[in-house]
């Protein structure tokens, strides 16, 4: 099993450069204009990608779970806060907090009174590990349509061989936008061009001879082309935070930890100035 | 307390030891800007090891599974990402702190007698951190990570006679490959690393045992009051102990703010083509060091083959290098410190971090023609400065030196 | 120049201010490092549940599955078994399973399970953590003879328990195997590690 693993490994990574071998370093980029602290269109590129991209490629080092805990836990959560403080102040509940509820119970809750009683006997711990499992099947319905569980890593339901087969090769693209840029993912999802001379009948501006089908063609038909480029964005965007994840949460911990070392120095300067009025003072001037 | 203390005094020095290198340890009272990067490289130090520790924990020293460890890290391992990135971030930080803490040296001779042997053993120190950095650079197992070291190691290779067997004691295969990955790891967490706490220590007891040097140049040693205590000095504790902690905390504002919101620096501090993993069938269409090997680098690149052989240009790369230990005696000046030195040493140092700096931008770079010229001429001027060091050393007027250290 | 007074109070203060701010630094960097030793979400996702399918199940048969790493051994009592398991209070350590950490409340009876035909335990002995041998027959000679109901025996340091996990007296293991938590998904699908809904 190892062993095989480690071959689809190799496989993909030896994949993921060929497709690099046409990149031309001139190509025109446009501007992606992603948010990674949208998780609203995080959320959208995931069901995006995982609909129109997972059937070949892989995004080998990510976890459903993980995803799910950084994109959708957000929304239980503040659901099911909603609905506990309507619960609390006995306000008439609506079938959604309902609904919230019951996740964080892993209940059926049909009326407040069940809801209030519920609360007098389970604990903040059981109720976090209810709200988890809740996002797990969140997870569960949006993205994964195979059988794997949510704590597998998102593995291409399309063995590589057969990849190879049909299209040359289909990178795993766990890391494409830490090595090629979001601006690079964007330009090319949106530069594909009808050309009969190819086996697909597209070729790509932004990768000559790509060997890809044009699989997003079917919203590229349907929607307005305003929206039809925000799909590639929040799929550009998805991709971005697929690449690091740690993105949704280091820059907030940055801005507290530079404000904690602030403090410090402030503290630390006083400290250095008081004990500098010797020297400046002439305590440790000569006593001649 | 003192009961305690005498216990352990009677059996270990530890009064003396606190004594004699931090409450009256003197130290001369005039440290500017440029002394804050000795105590900062021991920071590093120490950080690279507490981090190298936590990652040597997740990491997997095997081609076939070091790039997916790296990632398991950054994804998988509760903090991993952080801890990954103060490593790596360390990694440039310490060199940036070596490269400053290096200029002090050239800036206040503080290489110049009776100081050589903390110049030597600081160059050593030195090039075992580019060892060091090499190798760990290696680990990742990224394209670059795997170019990267086919190029360096490939230099050992052009060693006349010997070099094909060289290289093949090194790899330990006829390629870089698993044995290499495997070897380098050892060498990265333990060989290295203790060396250089080793010479660490023995740079920091060479400097106990004469003395800071000072922005003036000027021996404090020379001026006792009757205690014996040098009139310019002051106890480097608790002066400047607390001194070097505002320098740490705004180091460690600078060095968070890298690594919560750049990490990456742009591909400086972690390139964009080693989020590929190792491809021996396939070199990126650009390969360079990281931004600290290049200007050695470009020396490499400068000197064209010849006879056939890549041999002189690694010579050239290793000279640049080693040369550096001879400036202790290259430099004939009477004075120390670039306030009383003469205008052609100014000159001189100043052509010489230009030449610097621009074969380190060269290095990053592709070759072109003009590049080529250009690294050229500066590996001349690089060597320039040493060649020509006793020369415009003993020529112009030197400003009088002061008896005393001014603020 | 005048010496100035040392103001001993002021340092003191920010000397502490300082200590003290460090200190909390060195704490916050702590719970990365130590956080970074807990199990990484691919132990979690190995240490997933695990289903067991007990549909084929005979009497007396025993099954062992991993999961988080440990055996756990499924097995199906007869009625026999199920009527001796009262008979042996007087030869047990814990017969009542007083020692809550080892069982979840709803196995917490005489069977120390969900249904008293269907034994769900970790196969971990609590002395050093062997696995014990499965040894079902009555009367075993070398395990006390007649007085031998079945049960298991630890290959280790000779530690002994019935077949509800519960400890011998007199032996080096000092409390009954651990019930893991578990489940019916259906009437014959087990679902070990998640406890049935409250």
């Amino acid at each position: 099993m190892k062993k095989q693993s480690h071959t689809v490994l190799v496989a993909v990574a030896i994949l993921t450069f060929s497709f690099n071998v046409f990149a031309s370093t001139e190509v025109h980029l446009d501007y992606a204009n992603t948010d990674i602290s949208d998780k609203k269109s995080l959320q959208r590129g995931a069901k995006l990608f995982m609909n129109y991209c997972s059937g070949c490629h892989s995004i080998q080092f990510m976890r459903y779970n993980h995803i799910g805990k950084d994109l959708f836990l957000d929304d239980i959560i503040a659901a099911y806060e909603k609905a506990r403080v309507a619960a609390l102040s006995n306000k008439p509940l609506e079938r959604g907090d309902l609904v919230a509820l019951s996740r964080a119970f892993d209940n059926e809750l049909t009326n407040l009174d069940q809801a209030k009683s519920f609360f007098a006997k389970i604990s903040n711990e059981e109720i976090e590990k209810n709200l988890i499992k809740a996002t797990d099947k969140e997870v569960e319905k949006n993205l994964i349509f195979t059988d794997e569980k949510v704590g597998s890593l998102i593995i291409s339901a399309m063995p590589v061989s057969d990849a190879n087969q049909w299209f040359g090769n289909s990178p795993d693209l766990s890391l494409v936008s830490r090595s090629k840029g979001v601006d690079w993912i964007y330009s090319y999802l949106r530069g594909f061009y009808r050309d009969d001379s190819r086996i697909f009948g597209v070729n790509n501006h932004v990768l000559e001879n790509a060997s890809m089908p044009d699989v997003l063609w079917q919203l590229k038909q349907d929607k307005s082309s305003k929206e039809f480029d925000q799909d590639i964005r929040d799929i550009t965007n998805f991709l971005d935070y697929v690449g690091e994840p740690a993105q949704l949460v280091r820059f907030n911990l940055g801005i507290k930890v530079l404000g904690f070392l602030f403090v410090l120095f402030i503290f630390a300067y006083l400290l250095k100035k008081e004990y500098w009025k010797d020297v400046k003072y002439g305590k440790w001037r000569a006593k001649d | 307390m003192d009961n305690n203390k005498n216990w352990i005094d009677q059996r270990f020095p530890l009064t003396k030891v606190w004594n004699e290198h931090l409450a009256e340890y003197y130290t001369p009272r005039n440290f500017n800007f440029w002394y804050f990067f000795g105590s900062l490289a021991m920071l590093v130090l120490v950080i690279q090891i507490v981090t190298g520790i936590f990652l040597t924990m997740h990491f997997k020293p095997d081609a076939a599974y070091a790039f997916a460890s790296v990632e398991y890290i950054m994804r998988d391992v509760d903090w991993g990402w952080l801890i990954r990135y103060l490593h790596s971030t360390g990694a440039s930080a310490f060199f940036i702190v070596i490269y400053l803490h290096m200029y002090r040296g050239l800036l206040y001779g503080s290489y110049k007698a009776p100081r050589e042997l903390i110049w030597i053993l600081g160059i050593v120190l030195y090039i075992a951190l580019m060892a060091e950095a090499f190798m760990g650079y290696v680990l990742p197992w990224g394209q670059m990570s795997y170019w990267g070291a086919q190029v360096i190691i490939s230099l050992f290779g052009s060693v006349p006679v010997f070099g094909p067997d060289i290289l093949i004691f090194i790899l330990g295969d006829y390629a870089v490959g698993d044995p290499a990955i495997n070897r380098f790891f050892s060498l990265h967490v333990i060989a290295l690393p203790l060396m250089l706490v080793v010479l660490v220590f023995l740079h920091i007891v060479a400097l106990h045992t004469v003395g800071s040097n000072n922005p003036d140049g000027v021996e404090i040693k020379k001026n006792k009051d009757k205690n014996g205590i040098p009139k310019d000095g002051i106890p480097f504790h608790p002066y400047y102990s607390v001194k070097d902690i505002v320098g740490v905390v705004v180091f460690l504002m600078i060095f968070s703010a890298v690594v919560f919101f750049a990490p990456a620096m742009n591909g400086y501090f972690l390139e964009n083509a080693n989020f590929v993993e190792a491809n021996p069938l396939k070199t990126p269409d650009h390969i360079a060091p990281l931004w600290y090997l290049t200007p050695f680098y470009s020396v490499l690149r400068a000197i064209p083959p010849m006879f056939g052989s890549q041999f002189p240009g690694v010579v050239g790369m290793f000279a640049a290098l080693l040369i550096l230990i001879a400036l202790p005696w290259l430099d004939r000046s009477s004075v120390k410190s670039i306030r009383y030195r003469s205008w052609p040493y100014k000159v001189a140092l100043g052509v010489f971090v230009i030449s610097f700096v621009v074969l380190g931008y060269l290095g990053m770079q592709p070759v072109t023609p003009i590049n080529a010229l250009l690294a050229r001429v500066f590996t001349v001027t690089y060597f320039g400065f040493f060649i020509l060091m006793p020369w415009f050393t003993s020529i112009g007027k030197i400003k009088p030196v002061p008896t005393r250290v001014t603020e | 120049m005048l010496e100035q007074e040392i103001d001993l109070k002021k340092r003191r203060f920010l000397t502490g201010a300082t200590s003290v701010v460090g200190a909390v630094g060195v704490g916050f960097v702590l719970v990365p490092f130590l956080s970074s030793w807990m199990p990484s979400a691919r132990a979690k996702a190995a240490g997933a549940p695990v289903d067991v399918d007990i549909s084929k199940l005979d009497n007396g048969q025993l099954v062992r599955v991993l999961w988080r790493k440990k055996p756990v051994w499924i097995f199906k009592r007869d009625k026999t078994t199920i009527e001796n398991l009262s008979t042996l209070d007087s030869v047990l350590t814990d017969p009542d399973s007083h020692e809550l950490s080892q069982q979840p409340e709803y196995a917490k009876n005489l069977y120390r399970s969900i249904n008293p035909d269907i034994a769900v335990i970790v196969g971990v002995c609590t002395h050093l953590g062997c696995s014990p041998t499965y040894r079902p027959e009555l009367g075993a000679a070398d395990l006390g003879g007649d007085s031998w109901k079945g049960g298991f025996y630890c290959p280790c340091h000779g530690s002994k328990f019935d077949l509800a996990g519960r400890v011998y007296a007199g032996v080096p293991a000092p409390t009954n195997l651990v019930i893991p938590p578990y489940h019916f998904v259906a009437d014959s699908l087990i679902r070990i590690g998640i406890d049935p809904k409250a």
